[in-house]
């Protein structure tokens, strides 16, 4: 314990007001608040732009809000003395307790196994027929699909793997009877549930006794919470139809969001026309179709025969073979908006959701004992995709008004932190186990903040797979890893050491002082004294051990789980560098796929650069495999950096093996540098090709100008290298020249 | 384009644009003059120190001996805008434990990142899992405390512990 004990502000302005702060610091704050929104509503609404909110003193050029006119929430009020706390006022929480609201399981998204639901039927390019535009949006005509024309942009081996299953996706702001249209679906019975069946409406707020959500104020999948879960399986290849149901008038936003998106599966293995490419978004009364092959990787080259069942489909009677190498299978991902430089405003506002893959290997059977089905909690029920022992976790922060309307501050270039914890959407819920082993799928979705987590007992948990892959061998922890914005940890908890009746919460020990980089983990005794400045740490959610299972736990955590493939016999192609840091500049043209702001990249040698997605910053030979060292120039952030379609092995952090602590020897796709700290990636490129990015996940920082693209090239016709680069009208894309800075 | 409602109102406000407009340069010149030229060196220090103890069990006391690594670094911000960070990995994997009435082999394998203020001097205490040899599924957790100062020195011992959380 800190020698002093709890308390770690270490005399810095807290970010959130105490909820004891004095009534003229929650004036002022608010004040600027309003201030600030009305800023925010300009600009969101292209009444203003950034270049004129430069002129009038009210950014800097590094994209910081300006300290004047009581602006900043980070800085004391122009008449406030040192000692007066500073920021925004606290979430109200209507007299709500915590832990007195089940944690609803995530909403399964129904599957289509006839494909005649998709109307018109998907098309191996764009389909272009013509629609009438709305005058918000110019008017005119436009294609009813947002995918970019041509041959370019049409969905690689799509008569390969023909779309098995549909997936219907409807963007739209959160709607008060959800139920009606879209009832719930926890893919479990109610007593794995809270008690909260199939079909039950879904209050659209935080807690039951917290204001419903206006409209327009959450943007979810089909409009209602909790948020979405799309359960896949290899060899079973998806068409998922996104419908952008969003107002055609962007100032309806309430301060926050564009309702231009694009649809990223993180970390998906197929081509970059399904990779939700920041400048691939589509319109408000368009869709996108998106095609999941669901491959395994290396499919063109390795085990091309399907000679091997742990490369395998689960199926009803056993395993289905498939090509690729097993080595690569993965299990936990998620897709959510990429929309160019709103994207966290985006995904913040609601536009995220999760994405299980099941294997032979991982098959979400706990029961079947084939020799390749690693056994997982999962369930035993169906064949594979039990979900009764295998709980999604969407953990993030959330901010609300006065009134308990869910707000954002978009002018936090540092990384926007809000100051209430959710899971899947409900304000630190309860949630009933069973005295068994249960497997939890952990994603951090929020803007900037990490997660350190720990149960309240201090006692041992299991991580299995880190982002989308399961690790080589499972790590027992009492507390995991700082968890950065995206990452995924899959871990395992054994409730049967606790006894009926008893509770064991899970803690945050991560404090932030700011969104640049954790602030301060704390041991557990600190983050339990209720002495943090910030509102985020602490237990955030309660298990309540209920009762015996009700079947035999059937599961296990074998001592090997998922190798990494062997790559020492592809020679290294090419060694890269990407440096990643702040006061970057803007050498691109003016253009719409450019953005300034203060993050920005620097690629081996070159300048640091603010992003332009119009511009090519590497493009590695498919079939070969690169090494990629990552660089976090300062001491004073971290950056969460995604690299998208393919993962990596980190060979080193720091200069050493040693260093890559046992959580992190599996692949990954999202790797957190630590301040000022360095790693080598190796990664391979193949199967698929096309224009991918590279960016910070603290999506604050990537929407202010952390980001690259790189390119897959072909290798033939119709791939030319570089691509060019797409322009999305509401009536059509357009393309542009792409600088080839590769 | 419009100017914001509230920056309209007053002429003090408009006053000081000639100032704002001077913002975007200044700020220019002092982004460029800063920018540190490639990312900073930092020097991490590893010892490996003498951990014991002696831990009550579920179902047996347990005796902890061996040596715990931690790497240690104090990360300073190129820019000097942020205060140094302290980090401190804590590696068990050195520790073994035997039961004092079977005799059993007890494994602890386990390491921990922390970020930490820099502090003169502060008890770091972590909690790692421990369980008999081969059945990591019947883990407990016992408590590892040391004394940094300064965000990179040590003290000379590891203690270990009874997890009090349990």
């Amino acid at each position: 314990m800190f020698n002093g004990g709890g308390g770690s502000a270490q005399g810095k302005a807290t970010m959130y007001l105490p909820e004891n702060a004095s009534a003229q610091a929650v004036r002022e704050a608010t004040r600027a608040r309003d201030k600030r929104l009305e800023i925010i509503n300009a600009l969101t609404q292209g009444h203003v732009t950034r270049r004129d909110l430069i002129k009038w003193g009210l950014f800097t050029t590094a994209g910081l809000l300006a300290d004047r006119h009581g602006l900043s929430p980070l800085v004391s009020a122009v008449r406030a003395s040192t000692d007066i706390p500073t920021g925004m006022p606290a979430s109200p929480l209507f007299g709500v307790q915590p832990f007195t609201q089940p944690m609803l399981r995530l909403d399964l998204m129904p599957r289509y196994t006839d494909l005649g639901v998709l109307n018109p039927a998907p098309t191996e390019q764009a389909n272009v027929t013509q629609r009438q535009v709305p005058p918000e949006l110019g008017g005119g005509y436009g294609p009813i699909e947002g995918r970019p024309p041509g041959p370019v942009w049409a969905h690689q081996d799509f008569k390969t793997f023909p779309p098995k299953v549909a997936i219907i996706a409807r963007q739209r702001s959160i709607t008060q009877s959800g139920a009606a249209n879209y009832p719930y679906d926890p893919g479990v019975s109610a007593a794995l549930n809270c008690g909260v069946g199939a079909g039950t409406s879904v209050d659209p707020c935080f807690h039951p006794s917290m204001p419903h959500q206006g409209a327009n104020r959450f943007w979810t999948f089909n409009g209602t919470l909790p948020f979405k879960l799309v359960q896949a399986r290899y060899g079973e290849p998806i068409l998922f139809r996104h419908y952008n149901d969003l107002p055609p008038d962007k100032r309806l936003n309430t301060g926050f969001g564009l309702h231009t998106i694009s649809t990223h599966e993180h970390n998906g293995h197929h081509g970059a026309e399904n990779d939700g490419f920041t400048g691939a978004f589509f319109f408000p009364g368009q869709f996108y179709d998106y095609h999941w092959p669901l491959v395994l990787a290396g499919f063109r080259t390795i085990n091309t025969g399907a000679t091997d069942p742990r490369a395998g489909t689960p199926t009803d009677n056993g395993i289905e073979n498939i090509p690729g190498d097993w080595h690569e299978t993965m299990s936990t991902h998620w897709f959510h908006d990429h929309m160019f430089s709103f994207t966290s405003q985006n995904v913040y506002k609601g536009n995220a959701a999760m994405y299980n893959i099941y294997s032979s290997l991982d098959r979400g059977n706990e029961a079947i004992k084939d020799g390749v089905n690693l056994r997982l909690p999962s369930g035993t029920a169906r064949a594979w995709g039990n979900l009764d022992y295998d709980v999604n976790l969407m953990v993030a922060d959330k901010s609300w008004d006065a009134s308990g309307q869910m707000m954002m501050d978009i002018f936090d270039f540092d990384g926007f932190l809000a100051d209430r914890m959710t899971v899947n959407g409900f304000y630190k819920p309860y949630f009933e186990v069973e005295r068994r082993k249960y497997r939890f799928r952990i994603l951090n979705a929020a803007v900037a903040r990490f997660f350190k987590i720990a149960l309240s007992d201090g006692s041992p948990m299991i991580q299995i797979a880190n982002d989308g892959n399961l690790l080589p061998a499972p790590v027992m922890l009492t507390q995991l890893d700082e968890q950065g914005i995206a990452e995924r940890y899959d871990i395992v908890i054994d409730f049967s050491r606790y006894s009926n009746g008893s509770k064991v919460w899970m803690v945050n020990l991560c404090e932030h002082q700011d969104g640049k980089r954790p602030g301060h983990d704390l041991t557990l005794s600190e983050a339990l004294s209720g002495n943090s400045q910030d509102p985020c740490v602490g237990k955030f959610l309660e298990f309540r051990i209920v009762r015996d299972p009700a079947t035999p736990d059937y599961s296990q955590v074998p001592d090997v789980l998922i190798p990494n493939p062997d790559l020492s016999k592809i020679p290294v192609a090419r060694q890269r560098t990407f440096i990643f840091g702040d006061g970057a500049n803007q050498s691109s043209r003016n253009s719409p796929s450019a953005f300034a702001g203060p993050w920005g990249i620097q690629v081996d040698n070159g300048q640091l650069l603010d992003a332009d997605y119009g511009r090519l910053s590497a493009a590695p030979r498919p079939g070969t495999r690169e090494i990629w060292t990552l660089v976090n120039r300062g001491g004073g952030w971290d950056h969460p950096i995604h690299i998208h379609f393919e993962e990596g092995v980190i060979l080193t952090r720091n200069g050493s093996a040693n260093n890559v602590p046992a959580w992190e020897r599996g692949r990954k796709d999202v790797y957190r540098l630590r301040p000022s700290g360095q790693m080598t990636v190796s990664i391979q490129f193949r199967d698929w090709a096309g224009m991918f990015m590279e960016h910070c996940h603290n999506t604050t920082h990537e929407d202010n100008a952390m980001l690259l693209r790189w390119e897959l090239d072909g290798g033939g016709s119709p791939y030319l290298r570089p691509l060019p680069t797409p322009i999305p009208t509401a009536q059509g894309v357009t393309f542009q020249k792409t600088v080839d800075a590769a | 384009m419009s100017c914001p409602n509230f920056l309209r109102a007053t002429p003090s406000r408009r006053a000081g644009l000639a100032l704002f407009l001077l913002s975007p340069i200044l700020g220019a010149l002092v982004g460029v003059a800063s920018l540190p030229a490639a990312a900073q060196a930092v020097t991490t220090r590893e010892v490996m120190l003498p951990a014991s103890g002696r831990v009550r069990g579920a179902a047996e006391d347990v005796t902890f001996s061996g040596q715990v690594r931690i790497q240690s670094a104090v990360i300073p911000d190129v820019e000097g805008k942020e205060a140094p960070v302290a980090e401190i990995t804590v590696d068990f994997s050195n520790v073994s434990g035997k039961g004092v009435s079977s005799r059993a082999a007890y494994t602890a394998t386990s390491s921990v990142t922390l970020h930490r203020h820099v502090l003169p001097s502060e008890t770091v205490e972590v909690q790692f899992p421990y369980y008999p040899a081969g059945k990591p599924l019947a883990a407990q957790s016992a408590l590892a405390s040391f004394q940094v100062y300064n965000g990179s020195t040590t003290s000379k011992s590891v203690t270990i512990s009874t997890n009090p959380a349990n």
